[in-house]
């Protein structure tokens, strides 16, 4: 894969800026995966994979749904592309509705969802031109300069079938980006990857974002990543969304909120102290005594237990993480 | 319409351009050229033999002869139902049998068409080789190979991409769902056709040098013979639709399976139908449930042989009403099963 810097490409989508108006809008989504005949009526048992779904993206922005498996981000992926016909809600992007005009809807869109799937017994470059016709056509020259760009060039007249995970999801992606889609949606886009291939995924995510304006929507089980490159964050369990955290809400988060260990003789009267003098939330266990202290004061802590003579056999501080936080929502 | 044209053709494309279908298509060209010389060295082993010992003729009576025949037999037959000697089943078709007989022999009598030359009333020799029936072993070749294609097809085409993942990737395009299902429809129809009428003609032609020009009775076999006597371009024309109606049939009937259940179940319930479709047929047929007919005959050609209306008095118009209203019926729920299927 080609560095980002030196080429510019001219097959991304060119409206410049982030602002920070609803471009994509999923209200009140709800999904029943059922079994049996009776599906097709909407009857039957099954098992709920959204539950009363609704988000906003907003024009430029970089929005990431992050949930343990099973939450039901692929499915609201899905949901977004067509690809599952929700049971009730709507999905609109900048006013048009996925339901009345999906033509008009995913005109405006280009997806990679999970593993990407192509015809293995066709070239990558067959498969390219053939999901480009389908698009409405698109000019050679362009497909040639995205297959560089996700450094495909060398492979992309050999058989699917032969390719690594890691270039079908660079092939997935040249199929996602390749007709300037205002909305990028991209499902666990970088697995299968290797950490080169990482770095250039994310570098070509914030690119697009940066100087073309794209809105991208993607899933990951990476927090890191999750971190690194989204402005918003949905957390996702039991299908629904418990938090949406802009990206300084969860540094604030982060930054503010520590985890004290404190190892004392008496860690009862230590919690009660604690609990009475800062409001902290503790918790014992054994001679152990576990403080939640938010903005940073564990010095403070530190000195009023000593100076009501209590023996501190240690003292560790734990900042929060980013995975702390994921427990603690999708718990 | 433009997404429907380009979807169409990309489909076209994928299907014409696969490595299998032209396998397939050589291997029915083969067997079907095997058949041939096989058939032509019969033929010739045959022709040395006393005429009388490897077939009979017609017999001899004009066809108001036959006709008279015929109505002599109906009254009779009326007789017997009034009398209450013979139990009139829903199956049976003795009269409507014994109506289009007198009907055909009274057309060729005031057309002069010799009756000799009609399927119905002509040769029966249980040994005689003839270009009729190197056609009809042919056609069943063709047709029988034809239909396993068109379910591999339809069935790969539709329930196989979705199975495979790779439908979902056709469906994050702009383009409805039903325009991609009508374009898929479209193509393993196309597909099928093109097949079928290309070896069939290529048999006509290569039958027609090895009988001696008999081009004529070369393709046009048992139940359009009769007509193709009359008029043989009406035969072609009836034969095509009878193809056209039966392909779209099968390719319906493949993306219902598919829809309803997995991959796998589109191909084995067509082909398990097809290869047992006779004994089951014959089965519910005969346990008085006589409506079975409309859809084990539903090639519009039923209604035009002897005895091959599915039900008494049956009429082409009803058939044709039939036809329709299956194919819309079936249409409507593959639509409707596909747009609101969940694909992977």
């Amino acid at each position: 894969m080609q560095d980002f810097s030196e080429k510019v490409p001219a097959v991304v989508a060119e409206s410049p800026g982030a602002e920070a108006t609803p471009f994509l809008a999923v209200n009140g989504v709800r999904k029943v995966f059922r079994k049996g005949f009776l599906r097709f009526f909407g009857k039957g048992e099954g098992i709920t994979a959204l539950d009363d779904v609704s988000l906003t993206v907003n024009k430029g922005e970089i929005f990431g749904l992050l949930g343990p498996n099973g939450a039901g981000k692929s499915t609201l992926i899905k949901v977004v592309t067509g690809i599952v016909v929700p049971d009730k809600g709507s999905v609109s992007l900048n006013g048009t509705d996925l339901k009345t005009d999906k033509v008009g809807f995913m005109s405006q869109v280009g997806a990679q969802i999970e593993t990407p799937v192509f015809f293995n017994k066709r070239s990558g470059w067959w498969n390219l031109c053939y999901l480009a016709d389908l698009q409405g056509g698109l000019p050679q020259q362009r497909l040639r300069d995205i297959v560089e760009l996700v450094g495909l060039t060398d492979r992309i007249n050999t058989r699917v079938g032969t390719y690594s995970m890691g270039m079908r999801q660079r092939l997935g992606l040249a199929q996602a980006i390749m007709h300037k889609p205002s909305l990028l949606i991209l499902d666990e886009p970088i697995n299968g990857l290797d950490p080169d291939g990482i770095a250039q995924i994310r570098d070509l995510i914030l690119r697009l974002r940066n100087e073309y304006g794209t809105t991208v929507l993607f899933s990951s089980h990476i927090l890191g990543e999750m971190q690194v490159l989204c402005d918003r964050v949905a957390f996702i369990a039991g299908g629904r969304v418990v938090a949406v955290k802009t990206r300084e809400e969860i540094e604030r988060g982060l930054g503010d909120v520590a985890v004290l260990c404190v190892v004392c003789d008496e860690p009862n009267r230590a919690a009660a102290l604690v609990t009475e003098k800062f409001g902290y939330r503790t918790k014992v266990q054994g001679t152990a005594l576990y403080v939640e202290v938010k903005g940073g004061n564990t010095a403070g802590i530190n000195r009023m237990l000593i100076e009501n003579g209590i023996s501190v056999v240690s003292f560790n501080v734990k900042t929060r993480t980013l995975e702390d936080m994921y427990k603690e929502l999708t718990r | 319409m433009k997404g429907l044209t380009t979807a169409f053709s990309l489909e076209c494309k994928k299907i014409f351009t696969t490595r299998a279908f032209w396998i397939f298509a050589v291997i029915i060209l083969v067997l079907c050229l095997l058949v041939t010389a096989s058939f032509r060295t019969l033929e010739e082993m045959i022709e040395g033999m006393d005429e009388s010992a490897v077939g009979g003729s017609d017999n001899g009576l004009s066809a108001a002869q036959l006709a008279e025949l015929y109505r002599a037999q109906l009254d009779e037959y009326r007789a017997l139902v009034e009398s209450g000697e013979t139990e009139r089943k829903p199956s049976d078709t003795t009269e409507t049998y014994l109506k289009n007989m007198i009907a055909i022999c009274e057309y060729c009598d005031a057309h002069g068409i010799d009756v000799g030359k009609l399927n119905t009333f002509g040769s029966t020799g249980s040994l005689r080789m003839s270009s009729d029936d190197y056609a009809t072993l042919m056609m069943q070749i063709i047709f029988g190979f034809s239909t396993i294609m068109t379910i591999v097809l339809a069935a790969r085409v539709f329930a196989g991409e979705i199975e495979d993942g790779t439908m979902r990737m056709q469906l994050t395009r702009p383009i409805k769902r039903s325009t991609l299902l009508t374009a898929k429809h479209g193509a393993v129809f196309t597909a099928s056709m093109t097949l079928g009428i290309v070896l069939t003609v290529a048999f006509m032609i290569v039958g027609a040098l090895f009988f001696d020009g008999a081009s004529r009775d070369v393709v046009l076999v048992d139940a359009y013979q009769n007509v193709a006597v009359i008029n043989p371009y009406a035969a072609i024309f009836i034969l095509l639709l009878f193809f056209a109606a039966t392909t779209e049939l099968i390719v319906q009937f493949t993306i219902f399976c598919g829809t309803l259940t997995g991959g796998t179940g589109a191909l084995a319930i067509p082909l398990v139908l097809y290869l047992f479709a006779d004994t089951v047929a014959a089965f519910l047929y005969n346990s008085y449930i006589p409506f079975v007919g409309l859809f084990t005959n539903m090639g519009w050609a039923g209604a035009l042989t002897p005895s091959g209306a599915p039900i008494n008095g049956m009429s082409i118009y009803s058939m044709l009403a039939v036809t329709t209203v299956w194919f819309a019926a079936m249409t409507a729920v593959n639509y409707i099963g596909f747009e609101k299927r969940d694909l992977k």
